[in-house]
């Protein structure tokens, strides 16, 4: 089935495909010697703790820092058993279908930490079977949805060889997740992989990891590691807001200007503080940072947008329409669920929150010109995935 | 007007049953001989509260004490995880005062019926 552009009436940004046997699921994507490295040949063994261990390596998370609630919506448990979104049918059914949704980004769960592995080789490796996993598990099921390419920034040139292997394979990827280090995003250190996504024409997609202040190579937390999730959860979006500030400072757009990045599950109420902080500090402190040539709210405009989840939720409706004109919300603001997350927002409840006149940019329009072909085109996927 | 649901036996006993009632989903709580009927909507974000977890709740404490009580008795939403009591439908704890939708359920002679048109808490 095509689907024109002006069919496109909304699109999710962001929807987390699960695993459904843990890393076994990339079984068939690993050459022979990396099973045999990841000790995913035998059978799934029993580990210390009395858990089930389908591998020697885990992804990285941080278990002693979760959310009382379950990270997934109860209700999204497939009707024959197995996790959230871990199921292609039914996620089109559930999710899709239910919400009338026409285009679908996968920002692949197990893969958030894959920045957070000490080994390089290990979480390259990883990516790239996950890569052809998503590939063939999820793209080739539904016509619906696309992908964002998993890197491991641990080692920039072999992220950006991945981004290449993927995106010139098949056009149903428009993006590349980035999973990012302690570094800041204006760091040298991903030029290579901006220079990839600049060359291919898809933005980088950064997206909350979890680990934030979890491990050593992951971003760090202000105030030292937190003692609860609802402290995590509430502060991470300081980690973003500082990689937000240190690209535009650091000419990031300046020397790619083809460059766009979409900050996904980042948080948007911290907008309009930071956006007019860098506008007043750039007026007096310009020449420190010569190459900054315009206002920095415009390099934020002009290369970055946000996602809508988890919207804002003040005490009074009204706020929220004060906020939508603060950020320009028909200019940044683009749709996400977080399906199948706990925190989930449902389309047809957040999109009546946003002023009438700006409601069909955020609910596909801002993201079909950011995405471009890629999201509008059916896409083809590739042939012989793994080879 | 009161609808027949069914006998007795046919609610599990410390559960939650989704039937549709009028076109409305309703979530029928069975603890022995006591029933209570809700409307499958969470006041938050109208998410289908009935599909959460039946069970207890940190009580409010000192800072650093852990009070957990309630067992059985709070449904928390699948969803973001507000908390009501599945028998009165009351907003269980500080986070909001929005109840669920309750309606009126009555046992006769082993049938049970409810009436969603009597509501018995209206959503604040």
């Amino acid at each position: 089935m095509t689907t024109e552009a002006s069919d496109i009436r909304r699109v999710d940004c962001d929807i987390h495909p699960i695993f459904s046997g843990g890393l076994r699921d990339l079984v068939p994507y690993l050459t022979d010697d990396w099973l045999a490295r990841f000790g995913m040949k035998g059978p799934v063994e029993t580990d210390q703790f009395g858990g089930k261990r389908e591998a020697t390596v885990e992804t990285p998370r941080a278990l002693n820092i979760f959310p009382v609630t379950g990270a997934f919506r109860k209700d999204a448990i497939p009707p024959g058993g197995g996790l959230p979104a871990s199921d292609p049918k039914f996620l089109g059914e559930h999710h899709l279908d239910a919400h009338g949704i026409d285009r679908g980004l996968l920002l692949g769960q197990n893969m958030l930490t894959v920045g957070s592995y000490p080994q390089s080789d290990h979480a390259a490796a990883l990516a790239s079977a996950y890569n052809d996993w998503i590939e063939e598990r999820w793209l080739e099921a539904d016509s619906r949805l696309r992908g964002t390419i998993v890197v491991a920034t641990q080692d920039p040139e072999a992220a950006a060889a991945e981004v290449r292997r993927c995106a010139e394979r098949s056009d149903r990827w428009v993006g590349v997740m980035l999973s990012l280090q302690n570094k800041a995003m204006g760091d040298s250190y991903y030029h290579p992989v901006y220079a990839e996504a600049e060359r291919q024409g898809i933005p980088i997609c950064v997206h909350i990891s979890g680990v934030e202040g979890a491990f050593p190579q992951a971003p760090s937390l202000p105030a030292g590691p937190p003692a609860t999730y609802f402290e995590v959860k509430t502060i991470y979006t300081t980690v973003y807001q500082a990689n937000l500030v240190s690209m535009v400072a650091r000419g990031t757009f300046e020397r790619f200007p083809g460059l766009k990045v979409a900050m996904i599950e980042c948080g948007i109420g911290w907008l309009p503080e930071v956006l007019w902080r860098m506008d007043t500090n750039w007026k007096a402190l310009r020449e420190e940072t010569p190459w900054v040539k315009k206002l920095p709210s415009e390099y934020v405009y002009d290369h970055v947008r946000f996602t809508s989840q988890p919207f804002v939720e003040p005490p009074q409706a009204k706020q929220i329409r004060d906020f939508c004109e603060m950020i320009q919300v028909e200019r940044i603001l683009m749709f996400a669920s977080d399906y199948p997350h706990y925190d989930f927002d449902d389309p047809t409840r957040t999109l009546a929150q946003i002023p009438k006149e700006a409601r069909r940019a955020v609910e596909a329009g801002t993201a079909l010109e950011f995405f471009g072909e890629r999201l509008r085109n059916p896409g083809r996927v590739s042939v012989g995935v793994g080879a | 007007m009161k609808e027949r649901l069914g006998s007795v036996e046919d609610f599990a006993d410390g559960k939650i049953t989704i039937r549709e009632v009028e076109g409305r989903s309703v979530g029928i709580f069975r603890e022995g001989d006591a029933f209570s009927a809700m409307l499958n909507v969470c006041p938050h974000r109208a998410a289908p509260v009935c599909q959460g977890l039946l069970g207890g709740t940190m009580l409010p404490s000192k800072p650093g004490e852990y009070v957990y009580g309630l067992e059985g008795q709070v449904l928390r939403c699948p969803w973001l995880g507000w908390e009501f009591d599945v028998r009165s439908g009351e907003s269980i704890g500080p986070v909001d005062k929005r109840n669920l939708t309750m309606y009126e359920i009555a046992v006769e002679d082993g049938d049970v019926f409810v009436d969603v048109k009597g509501r018995v808490t209206a959503t604040a």
